[in-house]
């Protein structure tokens, strides 16, 4: 809670930075926001119940949240900025998402989801002026618009069949009651980008500023996934037909994502749907939760940790770099080792090579899974494993391995010691988060913690 | 920290080194002094086992334990003469290489070394895993960068047809530890502790046959071994030797650290399909060496020969066909090791490999027609020469059991001189075709020689006295063999 | 089984989006108004141009700070009728939420939202 209010803090300051119009003030924005995210993470703890138990900040909800500020962070740092303008959208996501994790009723969930998604759109079109951002924020606003309608539409059912918009499982169940949470349901998997409600999500993080993909892919996936979980978490209903349904959106969701990501060009694109291939292993492990009824294991956070090194490093190299197009890859290692060197270890990451976080976290999906006697969900993923080595080393081959075509290329970046040290702060976590398999056991025990 | 850390760690924290050097000497320095000194170490811990000590010697266990993954190392008769033979082949492989390659090129060998020390003292599954994999990719980047033409095309396929074996092998292994649990209530990644409890069940089969492909890419079985001569050709010289000599035996290592132990009665059931696709590589293997016209392709299809006596040992399950096997490991990563070693040589000299590029080579360069005739000649199974022991044992083994397919493997030893005579004469007797470049050939240099008097002098002294590494591989076959 | 029913309902959101998205169509009057009938307002007054035409986009702007302003009046209404009864708590409550309106309000000015242009 407290972090919440240091972000809503900043917010204001920054308000009232713009209101006193001074100059210099990009520079003291952007200080502010890191700022303000820096004291917002020390300020997380779960630190139980609030507002009459509408808000309920518990062990959950604080590794979530610091996934969401330790996703801002590099955004922050990166993006660019005019005035305070795009600082106070993203504290406004920020606080959106912090609310939405420590939200105990669905009214209040849907308040995070709104404020955590409307600075997004605006910041789409907001870094990135141009047609194709335009198009992709519009395009998002109306996706996340309808997200929200089914949202509503079944949270109003929902209150209907049950007489109460607490986040607590409810009463026997009843048609009503399950219509109500299939529409919340799918509210959820639009939001996180799962086939066959994904189309929106190439182009939104093509056309967007690549750090702000990246948070997107990050943050915002995270943030949908723990919207899905805590609707999971209402009766035992929306479970049961989850574990028929979830195996099989998981298995469609990697297979179309590896194999569009294979024909990709463009490199936001390939990310963008390697991050949909990422959703699908993601989903294995919600379905492996739902089947076997124990207290949320440490793999899913693992993931999203581990994809949130990854992806962000991934992404902030594509902005460092200035790198867009498949073409301009070519001999990329031999004029920019070192940027060319730490794209490499976050793909390795991204295709789940030891030792490093993409494949402890993989590691984990899988042994869930078939803890949950999901041995043939596994088959699929770990053929769609394979499929992603496909891409992931052919980016790496391009790099390496094939001539430099000098022309099609930006020149190397010279890296400012902020800009080395966000990789660096990539990098070695996604390494120590491979060699370090207590990792599992330490986080399961921290999502736990005042439960 | 103990000494099974400080066996991959040094090599591990030297690769980074070689990559952080101030110039390629300096890494190359570096490179050659690490190796050297993981030579010295693993020569070291044989020590004790030329007095005859007991099965596992060396353990070490470290202190966090999560869900059965816990660190845990350990060498015995069967994995310290693999790392020997590693050790001995990165240091062959270094000397043998160009002195102007880049830090990187360095920097991958050393890496390369790590997850082969690694994989070979691994005893929890959790970290054999963690080598296994990691041994890949340097060798994926030393394919790629540093091979010949068709590299890039190579490395690719290498990379894919590993990953299937990894992926296979990790759901295998994942799913064995689930399924262990399941029956015992236990967490368990440890090798022994797996071992001491077998599963069963319907589940059994699919991990034993996920686990088995897992391992049959890399030896490579037969229908999985189209990425070995593209790879094989394609490297560089050095990495040919390593890729030949030391890899390939993960996979056999694998098969006798992993499968046999935890699936005996499987793997009594699939004796005669597994021996069979062994002897079928044995001949496949030197039929399609007998086709090449490009030598190192066709020291490269005698590998998936050699390879093919290491299964028809293994899955002969009596103790002499698993020490045949074993031996077999050790002499075709010599033998095979020296082949490409020497196919480097000529080609770094001529830039080209065709068997019909050259003949009359033996007038000009008679080092490198004596060596070459002595090394070809062990690796075909000369008796006297190291060869000759782990073959004839593998198939005495399997005779045992199930003779015709010991006689099939007894033909691919007869083939096996029909493949390499022939490529022989043409190289080194023949008269020199219109084309050829022997007059490029200059003979060895005194570095060169030294090398190959090295392994030369090691070749002979397994082929005439092989009982020290039997004796040293005796107590741990004699308890694997005892559990079957 | 309730999974069952989980995949009626799946099969109900899809319905329903066709239904909806084609319920006027096929519900509402098909009529062929011509004349004055068929215009949009009764008053005699002929449209410049269709109805679905494009505005300037400040109007739009204009028209979310409409809204952000009506809703507020909303709010407000119940909260002056029941002064009476309410406690410092909620009046404090109401005052923030004011005071958060009112300074967005200045921020906009500040930028220049609220100039037509």
């Amino acid at each position: 809670m407290t972090s919440l209010l240091v972000l809503t803090a900043g917010l204001l300051w920054l308000v009232a930075m713009g209101l006193a119009g001074r100059s210099g003030k990009a520079q003291s924005a952007r200080a502010v926001a890191v700022f303000a995210i820096l004291l917002a993470t020390l300020c997380l703890a779960p630190t139980g119940e609030a507002a009459d138990g509408l808000l309920r900040q518990d062990g959950f909800s604080a590794c979530w949240q610091l996934i969401f500020l330790l996703a801002a962070l590099p955004l922050a740092m990166l993006m660019p900025m005019e005035d305070e303008s795009s600082a106070i959208l993203l504290l406004g996501s920020l606080a959106g998402m912090s609310l939405l994790a420590s939200a105990n009723h669905l009214i209040l969930l849907f308040i995070g989801l709104e404020s955590m998604s409307l600075p997004g759109y605006l910041l789409v079109y907001r870094l990135n002026r141009g047609r194709d951002s335009l198009e992709a924020a519009i395009k998002y606003f109306f996706m996340g618009s309808a997200a929200a309608a089914l949202y509503l539409f079944g949270a109003s059912l929902y209150y209907g069949a049950t007489g109460s918009l607490a986040l607590a499982p409810a009463g026997p169940s009843s048609f009503r009651l399950e219509f109500s949470l299939a529409l919340m349901a799918v509210a959820a998997l639009l939001k996180i980008g799962a086939v066959p409600l994904h189309f929106w999500l190439p182009d939104v993080y093509e056309a967007s500023a690549p750090e702000l993909a990246g948070f997107f892919s990050t943050a915002f996936k995270a943030a949908g996934i723990l919207f899905l979980l805590r609707l999971l978490q209402l009766p035992p209903v929306l479970s049961e037909g989850m574990q028929l349904a979830l195996p099989w959106i998981s298995a469609v969701t990697m297979t179309v994502g590896n194999f569009l990501a294979l024909r990709q060009s463009s490199l936001a694109r390939l990310l963008a749907y390697s991050s949909i291939a990422h959703v699908g292993y993601l989903l294995l492990g919600v379905w492996a939760w739902t089947r076997d009824g124990r207290p949320l294991p440490g793999s899913i956070l693992l993931y999203l940790a581990a994809y949130l090194f990854m992806s962000t490093g991934a992404f902030a190299a594509l902005r460092l770099s200035g790198l867009k197009r498949w073409e301009q890859l070519r001999g990329y290692g031999a004029r920019s080792p070192w940027l060319a060197g730490f794209m490499a270890l976050m793909l390795l990451s991204l295709a789940s090579i030891p030792p490093t976080g993409g494949f402890l976290a993989k590691f984990f999906i899988f042994w869930d899974a078939l803890r949950a006697q999901g041995a043939g969900w596994v088959w699929v993923a770990a053929f769609n494993s394979l499929v992603g080595i496909g891409y992931y080393f052919s980016w790496i081959k391009a790099m390496a391995f094939d001539p430099a075509d000098e022309q099609a290329a930006p020149p190397a970046p010279k890296l400012s010691l902020r800009q080395q040290g966000l990789l660096w702060g990539c990098a070695v976590p996604t390494l120590f988060l491979g060699v370090w398999p207590g990792v599992h056991t330490w986080l399961t025990a921290l999502l736990g913690a005042a439960r | 920290m103990g000494f099974l850390t400080l066996l991959w760690l040094i090599p591990a924290l030297g690769a980074l080194v070689a990559a952080l050097a101030p110039s390629r000497n300096a890494s190359r320095a570096w490179a050659l002094l690490v190796s050297g000194a993981g030579l010295l170490y693993s020569a070291w811990l044989l020590l004790p086992y030329g007095r005859g000590a007991g099965a596992l010697r060396l353990e070490e266990i470290g202190r966090g334990s999560w869900l059965g993954i816990r660190y845990r190392m350990g060498v015995d008769g069967l994995s310290l003469p693999l790392i020997w033979l590693s050790a001995f082949l990165i240091v062959v492989a270094l000397l043998s290489s160009r002195r102007d390659f880049s830090k990187g090129y360095w920097a991958s060998f050393l890496a390369l070394e790590a997850g082969l020390f690694g994989v070979f003292s691994a005893q929890n599954l959790f970290y054999f895993y963690l080598f296994w994999e990691a041994a890949l990719i340097p060798m994926f980047f030393i394919i790629g960068l540093w091979g010949s033409e068709g590299r890039v095309a190579a490395a690719f396929k290498f990379i894919l047809y590993t990953f299937l074996g990894s992926l296979a092998l990790l759901v295998g292994l994942i799913y064995l530890v689930v399924v262990h649990h399941g029956a015992t209530g236990i967490w368990t990644w440890d090798i022994p502790e797996l071992a001491r409890s077998p599963i069963a069940g319907p589940a059994s089969i699919w991990i034993f046959a996920a686990i088995l492909i897992g391992f049959a890419v890399k030896i490579p079985v037969l229908p999985l071994h189209h990425w070995l001569p593209d790879a094989h050709t394609e490297a560089p010289a050095a990495g040919s030797i390593l890729l030949a000599g030391a890899m390939l035996k993960m996979g056999v290592y694998g098969l006798l650290r992993v499968l046999i132990p935890v699936f005996p009665d499987l793997s009594a059931a699939a004796l005669p399909w597994l021996g069979g696709l062994g002897a079928a590589n044995v001949v496949y293997g030197a039929l399609c060496a007998m086709a090449q016209k490009d030598l190192k392709r066709l020291v490269a299809y005698t590998s998936i020969s050699h390879l093919g006596f290491c299964l028809v040992g293994l899955f002969s399950l009596t103790s002499e066909g698993i020490a045949g096997a074993a031996l077999v490991m050790v002499n075709h990563g010599l033998s095979t090791g020296g082949l490409f070693l020497l196919v480097g040589m000529l080609y770094d000299r001529a830039h080209r490999r065709g068997v019909s590029d050259f003949g009359d080579l033996a007038s000009g360069a008679p080092y490198f027609a004596f060596f070459f005739a002595f090394i070809l000649l062990s690796s075909i199974g000369l008796p006297g020469l190291n060869g000759f022991v782990g073959e004839m044992m593998s198939l005495a083994g399997m005779a045992r059991v199930h003779w015709p397919l010991a006689a099939a493997g007894l033909g691919g030893t007869v083939l096996a001189a029909a493949y390499a005579l022939p490529a022989y004469h043409q190289v080194f007797w023949a008269p020199a075709g219109p084309g050829s470049v022997t007059a490029k050939v200059t003979d060895m240099e005194a570095g060169e020689r030294a090398l190959l008097w090295a392994l030369s002098a090691v070749i002979l002294f397994l082929g005439l006295y092989p009982r020290p590494l039997l004796e040293l591989m005796r107590p741990a076959v004699t308890t694997l063999a005892g559990r079957l | 089984m309730n999974a069952l029913a989980l995949w009626i309902n799946l099969a109900l959101v899809a319905g329903l989006v066709a239904v909806l998205s084609s319920a006027s169509l096929l519900l509402g009057p098909q009529r062929r108004a011509a004349g004055a009938k068929g215009q949009p307002y009764e008053t005699g007054m002929s449209p410049l141009e269709p109805a679905a035409g494009r505005m300037t986009v400040s109007y739009y702007r204009f028209a979310v700070l409409f809204v952000i302003f009506d809703i507020d009046l909303a709010l407000l209404l119940p909260w002056v009728l029941m002064r009476d009864r309410l406690s410092l708590g909620a009046v404090a409550a109401f005052s923030l939420f004011l005071g958060l309106v009112a300074l967005t309000l200045a921020y906009l000015w500040r930028k220049g939202a609220l100039e037509f242009s």
